[in-house]
């Protein structure tokens, strides 16, 4: 029989080095869930202590206090008093301290063993505080506190094996009295840091003269606008090659497999069904794990932080604050991180708002069909030193940032009325991102993607490529397999609806499917061509020139502008619906973003066919 | 003076904080960042945003939120 788990929660302030931790101590073997009810990640790792004893290892949300101020804060709170629905209380906590920062998070370390949880302190980031010219004694911290503590330098992996030695001896320690009183409390931990520091100088201050550049009212938001450029241009000039590779090896196992099996239903599913739909959704991982490998970066640095603050102006002039900006950021890989990033936004009506147009954000799912219809439809000529193909591209991603603000600026107005938070943020100082770490964040997000590939993606294709392939139509009869198909059906009695905004049978028809994943609207696109027509070889480079064949360019520009828009995808409507934790605000955002891409489509299909195009 | 007006690169002492303008949250996270009286402040940057350093920790707030502190 097995020794039960221990359960040890992991507190502290935000920036004190927390997840680095989390991974130093529980390695790979770690678990992300939710709490049940409410909208925070549950993360829990495990871990063997040096006496053999298995514990489980809880890292809870960043916090200055256990008087919350978002969402985030409530868990921490509700778990440590042992409130938290489906829950226990810790039987121990390991509490981490930034050790260049202790006068501020000694404070909260106070309200934490204030607790009488047995109790272990990580003295965190003693490299950096020496860096600044700050040395602790941490012997006598634990004096004063009256609990083991224990330097630490996470990101090295350094003090890890004492620091999990200390958590078995967190038993016999006995906490010190902590003042009640807020402000007695605040004189308290500066006392007890006046203490401990042994030798205190300014350091040198490398960060702080880089800020002076990076947070200048005028060179800050060059540099800032200059970064995101770069960050842009070399995500898609980079994930090509890699998804070109992906793309031709889904070719190759298509080919394969058709080799190997006689012509059937069944090789039907699997290579039109399973492989291309997976595949035209995996071909966007190296974009994914690029794009995210830049924000992982600068997050990391530091650098996301005074991004946020430059930002601030631009997000409070429709109502924002500039902590939306990171989730926003996110959005441009997929709405759905996007998403669940704003849990860091405390006010709650921001959170709202940023939810609410974080769909209008060009995610990557929109961009093949974008490459697909400009490749069509755009001439490849030059407007002055730029593109023309390119230019349209940018257009349509500043005109879901453009609709992003607008919609903003109009909610915060009407629907999601009233006065803010405001924009409070702590500065990180600057650090050299750690690979380890980095790498660990990116096989998570990369991981979570194949899932819903593997999942709702691979479930959504062959239920569609079953609603196209039945009933059968006799071949010798000359009725189109599309037409007669359940999905045809279905299209051809939605199709006078899409009608006045310039949309044909096939785009109804590539619509459906399109709610499972942005992306599908391509390959299914390419699906009903390829029923239509014997020929399958060649079908993303027959696309093109089919599209140019049967559609005309104000049917196209109409189609670019209802994806600008375009109601959101299954995982992202789903994942509004949880992050709200509302089908009123859910239906409304699927509302809005339906009347407003019905709206662009038509209009732009009018007007290009009133210019003669 | 209030802080959002008060010079760059010059220490000064928070003499006094108006909370209930700030409102329930915002106050409570500042004093929990060690905004409080007798604190001592240095501005590096103004603008919109304005940037406080206040002991070892850089914290950015609105000039809007700044203004509810007195400096001496």
């Amino acid at each position: 029989m097995s020794l039960p788990a221990i359960k040890i929660a992991l507190v502290g302030n935000p920036n004190a080095g927390k997840s680095a931790l989390f991974n130093a101590l529980t390695g790979a073997r770690q678990k992300t869930g939710n709490y049940p009810g409410v909208t925070v990640e549950r993360h829990v790792g495990k871990l063997v202590l040096p006496d053999g004893r298995p514990a489980e290892l809880i890292d809870l949300p960043g916090t200055y206090s256990l008087e919350p101020a978002s969402p985030d804060e409530q868990v921490t709170h509700d778990v440590l008093f042992g409130t938290q629905a489906g829950e226990q209380q810790p039987d121990a906590l390991v509490v981490v301290l930034d050790a260049g920062n202790i006068e501020v998070h000694l404070r909260f370390a106070l309200e934490l063993i204030a607790l009488r949880l047995p109790t272990v302190i990580a003295l965190n980031m003693v490299d950096m505080a020496a860096r600044d010219g700050l040395v602790v004694d941490a012997a006598k911290l634990s004096a004063s506190l009256g609990v083991p503590v224990i330097e630490t330098v996470a990101v090295r992996r350094k003090g890890i094996d004492r620091l999990k030695a200390a958590i078995e001896e967190t038993r016999v320690a006995s906490p010190q009295a902590v003042e009640a009183e807020f402000s007695a409390r605040t004189r308290q931990a500066r006392e007890i840091a006046r203490r401990a520091i042994i030798s205190e100088s300014t350091g040198h201050a490398a960060g702080r003269s880089f800020d002076r550049v990076a947070l200048h009212p005028v060179i800050g938001p060059v540099l800032l606008a200059a970064l995101l450029f770069v960050m842009f241009q070399a995500v898609f000039a980079w994930a090509t090659p890699f998804a070109d590779a992906i793309d031709g090896g889904f070719g190759a196992l298509q080919g394969w497999v058709t080799g190997l099996m006689p012509d059937s239903i069944l090789r039907s599913l699997i290579t039109d069904g399973v492989i291309a739909g997976v595949g035209a959704v995996v071909v966007f991982l190296p974009l994914i794990v690029i794009l995210f490998t830049f924000i992982l970066i600068l997050e990391q640095t530091g650098y996301l932080a005074r991004a946020a603050l430059l930002m601030d102006r631009l997000m409070a002039s429709v109502g924002l604050s500039g902590r939306a900006f990171i989730p926003l950021l996110s959005s441009f890989a997929c709405a759905v991180p996007g998403i669940m990033a704003t849990r860091t936004i405390e006010d709650p009506k921001d959170r709202l708002t940023t939810i609410l147009i974080a769909p209008l954000m060009t995610c990557s799912a929109r961009l093949p069909v974008y490459a697909v219809i400009i490749a069509a439809f755009i001439p490849a000529t030059s407007v002055g030193p730029f593109g023309l193909q390119g230019l349209v591209m940018f257009a349509l991603y500043l005109s879901g940032i453009l609709g992003a603000l607008l919609a903003a600026f109009v909610v915060r107005r009407s629907v999601v009325k009233g006065s803010s938070m405001g924009f409070i943020m702590e500065l990180p100082r600057y650090q050299t991102p750690h690979l380890r770490d980095l790498l660990f964040a990116l096989w998570q997000k990369a991981w979570a993607f194949l899932k819903r590939a593997g999942t709702i993606i691979a479930l959504t294709t062959i239920i569609l490529w079953a609603l196209l392939s039945f009933p059968r139509v006799d071949p010798s009869s000359g009725v189109s397999q599309i037409d007669h198909s359940i999905a045809g059906r279905i299209a051809n009695s939605i199709a006078p609806v899409f009608k006045p905004i310039g949309f044909n049978r096939d785009i109804t028809l590539a619509l459906i499917p399109a709610m499972s994943a942005r992306e599908v609207a391509v390959s299914a696109l390419a699906t009903t061509y390829a029923i239509d027509d014997a020929d399958e070889s060649q079908r993303d480079a027959a696309l093109t020139d089919q599209l140019a064949g049967k559609w005309s360019l104000p049917t196209a520009l109409a189609f670019l502008a209802w994806f600008v828009f375009a109601p959101q995808c299954i995982s992202t409507i789903a994942v509004v619906r949880r992050e709200t934790n509302s089908w009123r605000w859910t239906l409304f955002m699927v509302g809005y973003l339906f009347a407003l891409a019905y709206a662009a489509a038509g209009a732009t299909y009018w007007l290009a066919t009133s210019f003669g195009l | 003076m209030t802080l959002d007006q008060w010079p760059t690169d010059t220490p000064g002492t928070i003499a006094g904080a108006d909370w209930d303008a700030l409102g329930v949250s915002a106050a409570r996270r500042l004093r929990a960042m060690g905004f409080e009286n007798g604190a001592v402040v240095k501005l590096v940057r103004k603008g919109g945003v304005i940037v406080v350093r206040l002991g070892r920790m850089t914290i950015a707030l609105r000039a809007s939120q700044a203004a509810a502190f007195s400096i001496a």
